[in-house]
């Protein structure tokens, strides 16, 4: 494997540190999220319509519906500076990623100049509508009902986990059109407007007092037929074919790359029992052995995106960068409590919160990690049956 | 009294069963390059649901192997990177239901070589 980079490529990596390095200042810098505060989401908001403006939400997209077409490599690129600059890139994530490229291969051609524009632009936040309270997060075993009448569907059910649901002005939503035929078959996707009548939103607060998550509630809402995407009834096919973009994990390496820089940095200033914490041997070693994990996860990561560049299909290396990646996360963050000792407890919003009290929010974060893309459990058992050949 | 008649009954599906399973690794071996959904990790066929298909079960695919799955997909993750994770669930199928399914998957294998290849075929790692 060679993971060297053209000039065209260094260049793009140069051009976007440059800009971000002008963009986020100190306090995004800190890595808090910008689900925190009406403040915090302002600002992340803003910035997406600057890469929005620059043409960068949209990087992996078709150049036909406004995208860069960029190459899986630089897409790499791309995604690594963002993940280890802590740009927030909440308010169009979903957008660009699943609600774009299903519009774009399902869509209607009026779907597509409307909508499109919007999510390139970064002037539009979407949430998903498919993880409900008694399926799971399987597609095909969603309950929530949308019933045809006249040019409307009339939807009733429940989603769960719908991350920015509070902020969003659309949701991409799954939802059962027909019950009498094989689960996946009776499933229709629809485009609704947050603001419908019968629309209730209730907060869900995590482990780190953070309200990102909701539970959203349609009781009886009012879709118009035009907002759904794709055929009837075919909607878990339109989620199975999508557009195949740059998924190595890499942001997992950036973060932690950055998160173990700052680690070091602390423990060359910091003191504990008249003696610097740089040259306590336990510490030491303890962030040697962070700096090659942090760069297994990035080599794992480029032999993901290198695999898709020449046009082969990642199956098991994707687990193992993910796996790696989210384990290694949860790992720094007990490091990092370990470096900063009864400190890093410290909330972000106490001054006396060494790294501003990102280690205290990382490792409360952090569990969720190793569910949120997959669980470790079903990574595991991917590398087993499809890299080792283990019965399933 | 009767029941003789059950255990021959429960034996012919046994051994049907057991038959057309060994019929479709050999068809599903004649597939090349292996079909797949675009976009999707894994090379699978659809398998259309019999008319006595299981209630409850999704997507039943054949995978290479020529073993029959429900092929599931789950959209989960962070913000900063939604993700699609797939799953091949194997089926626990009784004979009767098995002979249903492996004659609708031995019919689709059959439709999937007479036609051409589909264009832009991608191939798995390792």
């Amino acid at each position: 494997m060679d993971f060297r980079l053209t000039e065209a490529e260094i260049n793009w990596r140069n051009e976007i540190r440059q800009f971000l390095r002008q963009e986020l200042p100190p306090e995004v810098e800190s890595g808090l999220e910008e689900a925190d505060s009406d403040e915090q989401w302002r600002f992340a908001v803003q910035f997406n319509r600057k890469l929005g403006q620059k043409g960068w939400l949209t990087v992996a997209w078709p150049k036909e519906y406004g995208g860069q077409a960029r190459s899986f490599i630089e897409q790499l690129i791309f995604n690594e500076e963002m993940a280890y600059w802590r740009a927030p890139l909440g308010p169009s994530s979903f957008g660009i990623n699943f609600v774009g490229p299903t519009i774009i291969v399902h869509g209607t051609e009026e779907q597509k100049r409307y909508h499109l524009p919007l999510i390139a632009r970064g002037e539009v936040t979407w949430c998903q509508g498919f993880s409900e309270p008694n399926a799971g997060s399987d597609l095909a075993s969603l309950q929530t009902r949308a019933v045809e009448d006249g040019d409307y569907f009339v939807i009733t059910g429940t989603k769960i986990w719908t991350t920015n649901a509070h902020r969003a002005q659309w949701c991409l939503l799954g939802a059962r059109t027909n019950p009498d035929v094989p689960k996946h078959r009776g499933i229709s996707l629809f485009m609704v407007e947050m603001d419908r009548p019968g629309i209730t939103v209730q907060p869900i607060y995590n482990m780190a007092d953070i309200h990102s998550f909701n539970q959203v509630f349609f009781d009886g809402v009012r879709v118009p037929r035009t907002n759904m995407i794709g055929e009837k009834d075919r909607g878990w096919y339109a989620m199975m074919t999508t557009l195949d973009f740059e998924r190595s994990g890499v942001q997992y390496a950036a973060g932690g790359r950055r998160t173990l820089e700052e680690l070091v940095a602390f423990t060359k200033d910091a003191t504990r029992n008249g003696r610097p914490l740089a040259r306590d041997p336990v510490v030491r070693h303890k962030l040697a052995e962070m700096a090659i994990e942090v760069e297994v996860a990035r080599m794992l990561a480029y032999r993901v995106a290198s695999m898709q560049a020449r046009g082969l299909i990642p199956n098991y290396e994707s687990s193992m960068s993910k796996l790696f990646g989210t384990e290694l996360t949860q790992r720094l963050a007990n490091t990092g409590m370990q470096v900063l000792g009864l400190y890093g407890q410290l909330e972000p919003k106490s001054k006396w919160a060494p790294l501003k009290g990102r280690i205290e929010r990382m490792y409360l974060t952090s569990f969720a990690s190793t569910i949120a893309a997959g669980t470790s459990e079903v990574q595991r058992n991917i590398i087993a049956i499809r890299g080792l050949g283990l019965p399933r | 009294m009767g029941k003789d008649l059950v255990y021959q009954a429960d034996a012919i599906l046994a051994e049907t069963a057991s038959r057309l399973a060994d019929l479709l690794c050999l068809a599903a071996a004649r597939l090349k390059p292996f079909p797949r959904f675009p976009g999707a990790e894994f090379e699978t066929l659809e398998v259309p649901p019999p008319g006595a298909g299981r209630a409850g079960l999704g997507c039943v695919v054949l995978a290479p192997d020529g073993k029959l799955y429900e092929y599931e997909i789950s959209l989960v993750g962070d913000s900063f990177s939604p993700e699609r994770i797939e799953n091949l669930k194997p089926l626990d199928l009784t004979p009767a239901e098995f002979i249903a399914y492996a004659y609708m998957a031995l019919v689709a294998v059959a439709k999937a070589l007479e036609q051409p290849p589909q264009g832009g075929s991608r191939w798995t790692s390792g």
